[in-house]
This record gives structure tokens, C-alpha cells and sequence, in this order.
């Protein structure tokens, strides 16, 4: 452990709350090193004075006496009661949440990885078009290779049934799109989640569990960002270049406690303008939404 | 009435909490009233220390807890209500540093620390209090306000560090740095003040 690690963890180490992997690598490196002895003499005599001092502060903090009564009468009454069949759905959800939400978060990965690259360069055959030309509506519009022979399924029959001139359709072989992996190049630019501040400067100390509840958070970000009608707005006519989940971020009068979505996107003279996006994880939805540029 | 001086999000709520939230889940407001009793002090205190103004920090807490109630039934772990409802009040205490922001005040600890005396407790005339909390209080509110929140819940609270992540939101990892930046300001400005006759 280097010792800019070990300071980050000198305070739990005072305090005692350090995991034990960490515990000893931290005293293995005091062991070593005169300068991080020094600092932890310095935090221990800091520390003191924290902990004699904060508390008396902390309860002194207290809230009009009036505050309780104003918060209790702005609590608004309850929503209506969800009907039978919503309440049967929720009831549902609570009993068998952890299954359907994996099942969910499954769905909607592949759903993603399958579709997104496609729908983005506009690679994918379009099935509606074809159905369009043969006279059929109501085709799938989601551009998968499952869709795209579903597609040429339906436009089969009218062909055969139309009369002269038979032209044959061309039918384009949809290639099956590559997995997205993290920072992959594909086709109109670049797709990928880019750790924010760990982008930056690397989240020394993150152990596997803690990144991984970190990656959760993005994607749930990035599922409530893209599914927001505004954010669907504002891709009119441009194209989705880059996907950034970011920390916490401040850009002019924009300040997001995080996660941000930043999504770039580009016009059709290929300007490209950055959309930020500030999600809500609490209460599933985007607090705001802020385009610099406009 | 205010039973709550010290409802630390990292206790473990009792039996009888865990059947209020699942009451005020159901959208009984009596339930989440007694809620309000035992968490809105910490709440306002969370928000204070982002905020240090008393009217803007009690605006703060009245939104997240009608945010709370309304989003309630997305809370899948009662136990967790505390923290849950602490990173509320810590969102919703940015939406108020987002609007200071917007009417051209800079959101910088130098100009919004305000001390917390000047609030919250009178002067003591005789001196009684060490100047050394003086000073500590000084110190504490010249850091920047996230990491104030930290150092804050890690000393009035006993946090841990993954406790604090909870709450403001953020990676353990950036609440190590927050913290170990927050030490390294401290120390700082106590020596400023130390070294001032």
C-alpha cells in the first residue's frame, strides 16, 4: 500500500473501524515509513480534538420548535389506493422482487446490447421500410436480427402474391451486433461507461463488492436517464455519440449531487453538444436536465 | 415529542420503527408523523451542515420529508430508512445551494460560513467554553460543505466511512478522500488560528 492509501485510511485506523486485510497492511506500511508515523501522530492528536469537540457542536444544532408541527401538517395526504390488479402487480413485486428484478435488469442488458448499436448508426436493417415497400404494416420496428426476419417473413407472401414486375428485394444480411463493452469503440463513436471520478482519479481502495454496487448505480442512472420522455426529445434529429455516467457534477448553475448522465450528441452539420442529465436514484427519476450549448 | 436528539441512520431501527415505515408505506400519515419525530432533528442538522442557515435548512427537510413520503414505497429495506432518508435532505439541501447558485452567489464555504453559534446558541459570557471549540467551530465551518457533512457525521455520529457514503451518495472511496482532504484543512486552519495572538 502506497502512502497516499494509507492516509486515506489513517482516520479508521485511529478509529479502529478498518477491515482487517486492511488493518495490517496499513501497520506494515507505518512500519516502513517515518513520514505516514509523523501523520498519524498528527490525525491521532486532530482526532482528539474532534472527537471532544463535534458532538457538544452537532446537538446544539437544532431545528426551530415550531418544525416538527409545520413538517407534519405539509405532509401531504396519501396517494389513492392503487387498484386491484395495480395492487396485485406490487404484491407481486414484494414477494418475488429479487427474481423479477434480475430478470428485468437481464432483459433490459441484452435488450440494449442488441439493439443500441443498431438503432445508433442506423446499420440495422429497418423492417418497417421493407414492410412499408411490400404493403405491409405493422411490422416490428425494433431493428434486430430477429425482428429482420420476422420483417422479411411478412413481406415474403406479398411478393409471391404481387404480380409484374417481380423485382427481388434486396435482402441486406444483418451482421449480430458486438456486445457492448466498457469504453468499446463502435461504428458512429464511442459507447461506454465512463467511472466519473474514478475516470479521474482512480478509486484507490474500491474493494469488488463496492465497485460493483458502484457499476449497479450507473446503469440504474442510465436506464432512468434514457427512459425519461425529455431526454428521448432532445435526441431529434441527432445522432448519440458518447454515454458518460459521471459523480457528482457542476457545470455553470448546474449542480447534480449525482449520478450524472452525460450524453453527447451531434447535430447534422456535426456539431456535437453534451446533454447532462441528473438522476434521482431515491426516487427513480431525472431531477434535470441541462444542455450548455442551448 | 422530540424524541429523537440522537437517531443515528446506522442504528438499527426497533421492531416498532420498522412497523411505522411499513404502516407509512401503506400511506398512513399518523405512522409517518411519529417518523418525523424520530428523525427530523438529524435530518435538520444534515441539512444545516450543508447549508449553515436555519430557515433554508428547515425548507430543506420539510421537501425531503414530503419527497420521503411520496417515494416511500420505492424504499425496499426498512432498515435502511435512515440513510435513505438522509441522502434525501442531502439532495434536496443541493437543490438550495443550486438555487443560492443561480442568484449569482457563489457557492464557496468562505462566504456561506456563517457560524453555527450565531444560530444556534448564545454567547457564553464567562468564557466558559475553551476557545479551542471556538476555533474548532471556525475550522469546521470554513470546509468546503460536503466535506463539513463528512467530518460532521463521522464525530457527532460515530459513522463509519460506509455509513457516510451512504448518505451523501457517494463511493467509499471518494469518502476516504473527502475525509483524508477534510483532516488536511483542519489542520490547516486550526494552525492559522492557532498561530493568530
Amino acid at each position: 500500500m502506497r502512502c497516499h492509501s494509507v492516509r486515506e485510511r489513517l482516520s479508521e485506523y485511529v478509529s479502529g473501524s478498518l477491515k482487517p486485510g486492511d488493518r495490517r497492511a496499513v501497520e506494515d506500511h507505518l512500519g516502513r515509513c517515518e513520514a505516514c508515523r509523523k501523520e498519524l501522530e498528527s490525525l491521532k492528536a486532530l482526532d482528539a480534538r474532534l472527537r471532544q469537540g463535534i458532538p457538544a457542536l452537532w446537538r446544539e444544532v437544532k431545528p426551530s420548535p415550531a418544525f416538527e408541527a409545520r413538517l407534519k401538517q405539509a405532509i401531504p395526504a396519501p396517494p389513492e389506493r392503487p387498484s386491484r390488479m395495480a395492487d396485485r402487480l406490487v404484491g407481486l413485486w414484494q414477494n418475488h422482487r429479487q427474481v423479477l428484478a434480475g430478470g428485468i435488469a437481464a432483459c433490459l442488458i441484452l435488450a440494449l446490447a442488441i439493439s443500441l448499436p443498431l438503432v445508433l448508426t442506423g446499420k440495422g436493417v429497418q423492417p418497417d421500410m421493407i414492410a412499408q415497400e411490400s404493403g405491409q404494416r405493422g411490422a416490428p420496428s425494433i431493428s434486430t436480427p430477429e425482428a429482420d426476419e420476422y420483417a422479411l417473413k411478412m413481406a415474403a407472401p406479398s411478393l409471391s402474391e404481387s404480380t409484374p414486375p417481380v423485382t427481388p428485394v434486396p435482402t441486406p444480411t444483418p451482421t449480430p451486433p458486438p456486445m457492448p463493452t466498457a469504453n468499446q469503440d463502435m461504428l458512429s463513436g464511442t459507447y461506454g461507461f465512463v467511472a466519473g471520478e474514478s475516470a479521474a482519479v482512480p478509486d484507490e481502495g474500491l474493494t469488488f463488492s463496492e465497485e460493483m454496487a458502484v457499476a449497479k448505480e450507473r446503469e440504474l442512472a442510465l436506464w432512468i436517464a434514457l427512459s425519461d420522455m425529455r431526454v428521448k426529445e432532445s435526441f431529434k434529429g441527432k445522432t448519440l455519440v458518447a454515454i458518460e455516467v459521471e459523480g457528482p457534477e457542476m457545470v455553470g448553475d448546474f449542480a447534480c449531487p449525482g449520478p450524472t448522465v452525460v450524453l453527447t450528441l451531434r447535430n447534422g452539420d456535426g456539431m456535437e453538444t453534451n446533454l447532462y442529465i441528473c438522476v434521482d436514484l431515491d426516487i427513480h427519476s431525472v431531477r434535470e436536465i441541462l444542455v450548455p450549448s442551448e | 415529542m422530540c424524541s429523537a436528539e440522537n437517531t443515528p441512520a446506522h442504528r438499527r431501527p426497533s421492531e416498532r420503527e420498522i412497523d411505522l415505515i411499513r404502516r407509512a408505506k401503506q400511506g398512513d400519515r399518523e405512522a409517518f408523523g411519529e417518523l418525523i419525530e424520530l428523525h427530523a432533528v438529524r435530518a435538520y442538522r444534515i441539512a444545516y451542515a450543508l447549508l449553515q442557515s436555519p430557515e433554508e435548512s428547515e425548507d430543506a427537510v420539510q421537501e425531503a420529508f414530503i419527497t420521503a413520503f411520496k417515494s416511500l414505497r420505492n424504499l425496499e429495506s426498512e432498515e435502511a430508512f435512515g440513510s435513505w432518508l438522509g441522502r434525501i435532505v442531502t439532495t434536496r439541501a443541493y437543490d438550495v445551494l443550486r438555487g443560492r447558485q443561480r442568484g449569482q452567489k457563489a457557492i464557496e464555504a468562505q462566504t456561506t460560513a456563517v457560524q453555527m453559534d450565531l444560530a444556534h446558541r448564545p454567547r457564553d459570557p464567562a468564557g466558559a467554553r475553551a476557545d479551542l471549540t471556538l476555533d474548532l467551530e471556525k475550522a469546521i465551518a470554513k470546509l468546503p460543505e460536503v466535506h463539513r457533512l463528512a467530518v460532521l457525521l463521522r464525530y457527532s455520529e460515530d459513522a463509519s466511512t460506509e455509513q457516510i457514503a451512504r448518505v451523501l451518495n457517494r463511493p467509499e472511496g471518494t469518502v476516504r478522500r473527502i475525509l483524508s482532504e477534510s483532516y488536511r484543512l483542519l489542520r490547516l486552519y486550526l494552525e492559522e488560528s492557532d498561530a493568530v495572538p
